[in-house]
């Protein structure tokens, strides 16, 4: 055990400290000179980067929208094949295909769908809705973000299925059982009798989904790389960009520090949801 | 449930049979078109990569873009860079990931803080600890080395590993363990000997599911490498950033060859994949 403890702690205590320590200086790479200068770092992102704001906006928008449509596709799946699930497992195989396959790797394949001359996209649409469906998915910034929502729901809504269909076949069948003998209609025994039996798990998809949602960067830098504008740039891709592209390492360790402090709030309740749920 | 079954008449039950079938096929399509896609494209003369209207079927079926994928891209390269480094990195968090795990399950060592702190590790963004890693690499040598990178590979991994392995290891009854003590055996010997042979299905589908998850990893050799220690995500997001134009066809060829069967092996150990990516949560 110790090792593991000992490396864990080695990359992870120290590079903290570290950051906070860059975090309170003017450090960019261009400039050798790196004065002191307290917490100017975080008040200027907080009150006067309107670019900061905007990736927590954005990313709050992107990963609630993804997250409630992976939440309800996978949901009305799994309820879809509960009782077939025996005769249609090779579905499930299929399904599981797009969850697997590298984040970089769905963002190239959204880059090419969703393109509006040659994407396929597009073309499908076409044949569905009356008319030449020609909707610039990437360059239209009310859309971007919809393409970014809908290449993530692609690639982790099977998850959702599957977790949830898991859940459904974990539920007692007697406690049902006695709910349709007793004549209860087929709402009623969704929300009295599935729901409650299936909270734990509904609870661990939803954590772990949310969380993976707000730190979203593979797709972002496949497909949008934060464009059009900055209507994509979520916080992750936004504090790589203070880093790695304007150099600016103060700034960049002041807002990962502020996104720490935001997520570590929300890790601690989930992880302690998750512990307890699973047990 | 065989109660509501048998209250419905045959005909409704052929009716819902059906628009099962067709949200089955529906869904099974979603899920698979674009891949089709990408795997078509590979095959794609240039002209075909970007024509519009999209074509679908190759008119002429050329294996050139694996080809200048393979060697004018180095994609051969990358390939190699992902096995190394992700290869050692697997071994690597499987063995010291394990013998924690052992320790968490059977000793409680440390109390449920240290293990709730390692757990909380996987759901933080690297960005936060890119920077000064970066700087502290730099310093020591590590950048851009495999050594560096396997190392932060193995560490982002074992997380992941002592969680499902501990899980793993809590199923075995103790009953074995103990008589196996009482007869003089060292915990090493017990561990060796009983732990690791009687968990071995899931000591093989964590094995897998960390070289998997090794694999799609993307934001550790964005950062901790250059050029020559690409591995096969960097390589495919490098074709964005290169002055050359869009490559499509030999970005596809590299889906291909690099992604593709990393999906096979996943779906032979499907049974653990809802286990293995709710970190054992979740048994499916």
């Amino acid at each position: 055990m110790a090792p593991a403890v000992l490396l864990l702690l080695g990359l992870t205590a120290y590079p903290f400290g570290y950051a906070v320590y860059i975090s309170l200086h003017t450090w960019k790479v261009t400039r050798p000179a790196r004065p002191f200068i307290g917490f100017d770092n975080f008040r200027d992102l907080l009150f006067d980067d309107e670019r900061f704001i905007n990736s927590v906006e954005q990313t709050l928008i992107i990963a609630s929208s993804a997250l409630v449509l992976e939440f309800l596709f996978g949901l009305v799946m799994a309820l879809l094949f509960w009782t077939a699930y025996q005769r249609v497992r090779w579905v499930a195989t299929g399904i599981l295909v797009p969850m697997m396959i590298a984040p970089v790797v769905v963002g190239f394949t959204a880059r090419m769908a969703f393109n509006n001359s040659f994407g396929f996209l597009n073309q499908i649409l076409s044949l569905l809705w009356p008319g030449d469906v020609n909707l610039q998915w990437l360059s239209d910034p009310s859309l971007a973000p919809l393409v970014i929502i809908l290449a993530d729901a692609w690639q982790w809504g099977p998850f959702m299925f599957l977790i949830l269909l898991a859940g459904l076949l974990a539920t007692e069948g007697d406690q049902l059982e006695a709910a349709v003998v007793d004549g209860a209609k087929a709402f009623r025994l969704f929300w009295h009798v599935v729901l409650p039996a299936m909270k734990p798990i509904l609870l661990i998809a939803l954590v772990l989904r949310g969380l993976d949602l707000l730190r979203t960067f593979d797709i972002v830098a496949l497909v949008t790389r934060g464009g059009p504008g900055i209507t994509t740039e979520t916080i992750t891709y936004y504090i790589y960009n203070l880093s790695f592209k304007f150099f600016d390492l103060g700034k960049g360790a002041a807002a990962a520090l502020l996104m720490l402090g935001g997520l570590s709030i929300v890790v601690f309740f989930a992880v302690r949801s998750v512990v307890r749920a699973a047990r | 449930m065989s109660r509501v079954r048998t209250r419905r008449s045959p005909l409704r039950r052929a009716g819902t049979n059906a628009a099962l079938t067709a949200a089955l096929l529906l869904a099974l399509l979603l899920a698979l078109l674009p891949v089709v896609w990408v795997v078509l494209t590979s095959f794609k003369p240039e002209v075909e990569w970007i024509s519009d209207p999209p074509v679908w079927i190759p008119s002429d079926w050329t294996t050139d873009s694996y080809s200048q994928m393979w060697t004018a891209d180095d994609g051969a390269g990358a390939l190699w860079n992902s096995l190394i480094i992700v290869g050692i990195a697997t071994v690597a968090a499987m063995t010291i990931g394990s013998l924690a795990a052992y320790s968490f399950s059977r000793f409680r060592t440390g109390g449920r803080h240290i293990l709730t702190w390692i757990l909380s590790i996987k759901f933080l963004p690297p960005v936060v600890f890119a920077v000064p890693l970066l700087i502290m690499f730099t310093d020591v040598g590590l950048y851009d080395t495999y050594r560096g990178l396997i190392l932060l590979y193995t560490a982002f991994q074992l997380p992941f590993v002592v969680w499902l392995m501990k899980g793993f290891f809590d199923e075995i009854p103790l009953e074995i363990e103990e008589s196996a003590r009482v007869d003089g055996c060292s915990w090493f010997a017990i561990f060796t000997r009983f732990a690791l042979p009687l968990s071995a299905p899931g000591l093989a589908a964590t094995t897998l599911l960390t070289f998997i998850f090794g694999w799609s990893e993307y934001f550790v050799p964005l950062v901790f490498a250059s050029h020559e220690h690409f591995t096969v995500p960097v390589q495919l997001s490098a074709y964005f950033s290169e002055a050359v134009g869009l490559e499509w066809g030999p970005q596809a060829a590299l889906s291909v060859v690099g992604v593709l069967p990393v999906v096979l092996l996943a779906l032979v150990i499907q049974k653990y994949l809802i286990r293995g990516m709710t970190f054992g949560a979740v048994k499916g």
